[in-house]
């Protein structure tokens, strides 16, 4: 049995995690968006939780090069 | 590389948040537009360096030109709808503000080649569940839609700053950011490694699908952009727009070109294959044909040889192996059905020597085939007739239901024997001796009935041949007794346990010793003082006989030599030594008798050699080779027990014989019939017309004695004149004679 075969459908409760936080937090920047009518307080918003959305992303992508490099792998090669 | 193009995205927006909230500047370009930009070709970097499946060189090149097809369709899209406008409306702007400006459309042309790497490399199956790339995929196409709508709205004057398109970008990271959870789950645990939903699948397994397409819906894109030149004025004149949906339509001919190069070195291996194949399919087939033809010789043999193994060669009956199978069946069919019996037959041809000695084996194994021929006949069909080896045959006779008697198929079987063979000129009769066994629920192998058959067949033979006996358990232990008596045997000779006694021959008239005839005992250990009926027949059985009769021979002649020497006087005394008929037959029986007297020096005269009727008549061709070897040496011959056997008379014509012993049959009929004595007066005739002696054995009773007397019978043997003594006994009456 292949490595893809033994491992199908089971998925990784990390990223499942990761996911409904994602969709979470958009629909809450969703939900802000629409509560802020005034455009200043927009601006704000948005200048604010932009970067806080990059870094958490920029965190995540930093921890799986790292773990990249760790299994002396390369990105987006799973099973081989 | 995706990682740090995410970071250098973060520092952008700080950047841009210090300037627009710090600050309160919106300035442009600024420090922000700096890491902006340079995200787009770390992302590039980082997509170009994602491992993909090693492709052959049409499809490398097959690849490059999709990219390139999509790429100047999508330049040439860009160009009119943005990068145009936007180089048309900011002419009056320095000219690093017009190149920032444009960068931002040309890095998203970056995107969009990422996005199509991304696309082309992980097409093939081994793909199927690259939740990463999909995420990452995603995320490029979601920031390549928001980029160009920013574009537009700031061309047009409708973006404001926080709104839906804001989203869309933090939605493009946080997809990003995603597909590098999916990976990192994947490294971690390749167990609990991100899949798809089999519904989410089956679509990206779609846009997959699709993928092929992609060049085809760009050059129609293209070629709508042309005809609307036709209509609208666009920012690229008409000649550039045709240029370029002619380079598209190139790279599209060019990939066909390219498909069709491929398919055409496919389908000519595929050719080849099909060749190959159909060469290896015929000789598949004709090894195929070979195989069968050999398996099925192998299976004739094979039948064959089953055939001979469990058939004789000679008859074509079943053998001894297939009728102990045979006989095995129905001894456990008996054990299982109370109304089944069986019965076996061993059956063996009387006097089969005779006839083969005589009239040659061929003629014998004809006759063994005949016979099996009319056994058959006699019997139903489902009842086997099987030859054991030599003349022995044996049959199975199956019994269900019916009330048959043993008894009576075999006297049918052996009324069917008697009836004469015809064969090579000769009328032969034969009869045989039958060993009956029905069946009973003792025997749990084959081998035990046919033993016991066996048994019964040897008291047939015992009792006279040409009959049948049926199996007791007596004669199993008699037949035991008898094996056990053959092993003593065997023993007694090498033990010394034989003795010879000697019965006197002596003148009625004179009572003086004439000679004395040797008789064999055996002081068996076990048994006791054994006369030579009681184990003579197991020695001529067993071939002991020969051995036995030679020790007779020397004992008697070394005996006699020894009485000869300690009376010299006596030197007429003679000894007789009786022969045997295997002994008479042996092709060494000359060499050894002179050689017993040589050894001893005996003169020829001192030994007489007791012949029965039986051995002249059997070895009738042989006995005159014999009779003239011995006759010149000087040893003499007579006939024992005469006028018990054939009586053929024309042997005494023959033959030279010194004496006949007339048998103790005649002499007990003395007294009781006068026949009896007219028969003795008749022998005694003869003889002495023929120059013959005339000794009469078996004299127990004076009347007797007296009788022959009357008839002048000279010499005679018999418990009245003495019994048989031992050689001290006898050295006594050698005593008294001298």
């Amino acid at each position: 049995l292949s490595m893809r075969a033994i491992t199908r459908n089971q998925p990784s409760k990390l990223f499942y995690l990761a996911a409904l936080s994602a969709v979470f937090l958009l629909i809450v920047d969703f939900g802000v968006g629409l509560l802020l009518t005034n455009a200043q307080q927009q601006l704000i918003y948005s200048d604010l939780i932009s970067p806080f959305v990059d870094f958490l992303a920029t965190a995540a992508l930093f921890f799986a090069a790292k773990q990249s490099f760790r299994f002396q792998g390369n990105l987006g090669s799973p099973g081989d | 590389l995706i990682a740090l193009s995410a970071l250098v995205f973060a520092l952008g927006d700080i950047t841009w948040a210090i300037l627009e909230l710090g600050l309160r500047q919106q300035p442009f370009p600024s420090v922000a537009d700096f890491f902006y930009l340079v995200n787009y070709p770390l992302l590039l970097g980082g997509v170009l360096l994602l491992p993909e499946k090693t492709a052959t060189r049409g499809e490398q090149i097959k690849k490059v030109l999709d990219a390139g097809i999509v790429m100047v369709a999508a330049l040439l899209g860009f160009w009119n709808f943005l990068l145009g406008p936007l180089v048309a409306s900011n002419t009056d702007y320095p000219l690093i503000e017009q190149l920032i400006l444009l960068a931002y459309p040309v890095g998203d042309l970056v995107l969009l080649w990422a996005l199509l790497r991304i696309l082309y490399t992980r097409s093939d199956q081994q793909y199927e569940n690259d939740v990463p790339a999909f995420l990452l995929a995603i995320s490029l196409a979601v920031t390549i839609v928001a980029d160009c709508t920013y574009t537009y709205q700031a061309f047009v004057g409708t973006y404001v700053s926080g709104g839906l398109l804001d989203i869309a970008w933090r939605a493009g990271i946080l997809l990003t950011g995603l597909a590098g959870i999916s990976q990192l789950s994947t490294l971690q645990s390749l167990k609990n490694a991100t899949r798809f939903s089999n519904r989410l699948a089956s679509l990206v397994k779609s846009i997959r699908a699709l993928t092929p397409y992609f060049p085809y819906f760009w050059l129609i894109a293209a070629y709508v952009i042309l005809m609307r030149s036709s209509t609208y004025p666009m920012y690229m004149d008409f000649l550039s727009l045709s240029l370029a949906v002619g380079g598209i339509i190139g790279l599209v001919l060019l990939r066909q070109m390219i498909t069709l190069s491929e398919n055409n070195k496919l389908n000519i291996e595929l050719q080849q294959t099909m060749g190959n194949l159909k060469g290896q399919t015929s000789e598949l087939e004709r090894t195929n044909q070979e195989l069968q033809n050999e398996i099925m010789e192998r299976k004739t043999v094979e039948r064959q040889l089953t055939y001979d193994s469990l058939h004789d060669a000679m008859t074509g009956l079943p053998n001894r192996v297939l009728f102990l199978d045979r006989l095995g069946q129905a001894i456990e069919y008996s054990k299982r059905r109370t109304e089944y019996t069986f019965v076996v037959l061993f059956i063996d041809v009387d006097h089969f020597k005779v006839i083969n000695d005589s009239l040659g084996h061929l003629t014998g194994d004809q006759l063994l085939i005949a016979a099996g021929t009319r056994m058959r006949e006699c019997l139903r069909s489902s009842d086997t007739v099987a030859r054991l080896g030599g003349d022995e045959f044996a049959i199975l006779l199956e019994i269900t239901g019916e009330k048959i008697s043993p008894s009576t198929i075999v006297e049918k079987l052996q009324e069917g024997i008697r009836l004469p063979f015809s064969l090579d000129g000769h009328e032969l009769h034969i009869t045989v001796s039958i060993g009956v066994v029905v069946s009973v629920a003792d025997y749990a192998h084959p081998e035990e009935v046919l033993r016991d058959a066996d048994i019964a067949m040897y008291q047939a033979k015992a009792h006279g041949k040409a009959r049948f006996e049926t199996f007791d358990i007596k004669m199993r232990s008699y037949a035991f007794s008898r094996l056990e008596m053959e092993q003593d045997l065997r023993a007694a000779l090498e033990n010394g346990e034989f003795q010879l006694y000697y019965q006197p021959i002596v003148s009625m008239k004179s009572n003086q010793l004439f000679g004395f005839e040797a008789l064999i005992r055996w002081v068996h250990p076990s048994r006791g003082f054994l006369l030579p009926g009681e184990f003579l027949p197991i020695a001529e059985e067993s071939g002991l006989i020969l051995p036995i009769e030679k020790w007779v021979l020397n004992e008697a002649c070394a005996q006699l030599k020894k009485w000869h020497e300690k009376y010299p006087s006596l030197q007429n005394v003679s000894v007789n030594v009786n022969v045997s008929n295997k002994q008479f037959s042996q092709p060494n029986f000359v060499d050894g008798v002179i050689r017993a007297l040589q050894v001893n020096g005996l003169k020829a005269e001192a030994l007489k050699l007791e012949i029965t009727e039986n051995v002249l008549i059997s070895n009738y061709s042989a006995a005159n080779k014999v009779f003239s070897k011995l006759r010149d040496f000087g040893i003499q011959f007579e006939i024992d027990d005469f006028g018990s056997g054939y009586s053929a008379l024309a042997y005494l014509q023959h033959f030279p014989i010194s004496a006949i012993k007339i048998d103790k049959s005649f002499i007990d009929e003395i007294g009781k019939s006068p026949r009896g004595i007219e028969l003795i007066r008749a022998i005694l005739s003869m003889s002495r017309e023929l120059g013959m002696e005339a000794i009469a054995e078996g004299i127990e009773t004076s009347e007797q004695l007296n009788e022959l007397m009357g008839l002048s019978c000279n010499l005679g043997q018999g418990f009245l004149l003495s019994r048989p003594l031992d050689k001290e006994a006898a050295e006594r009456i050698l005593e008294e004679q001298e």
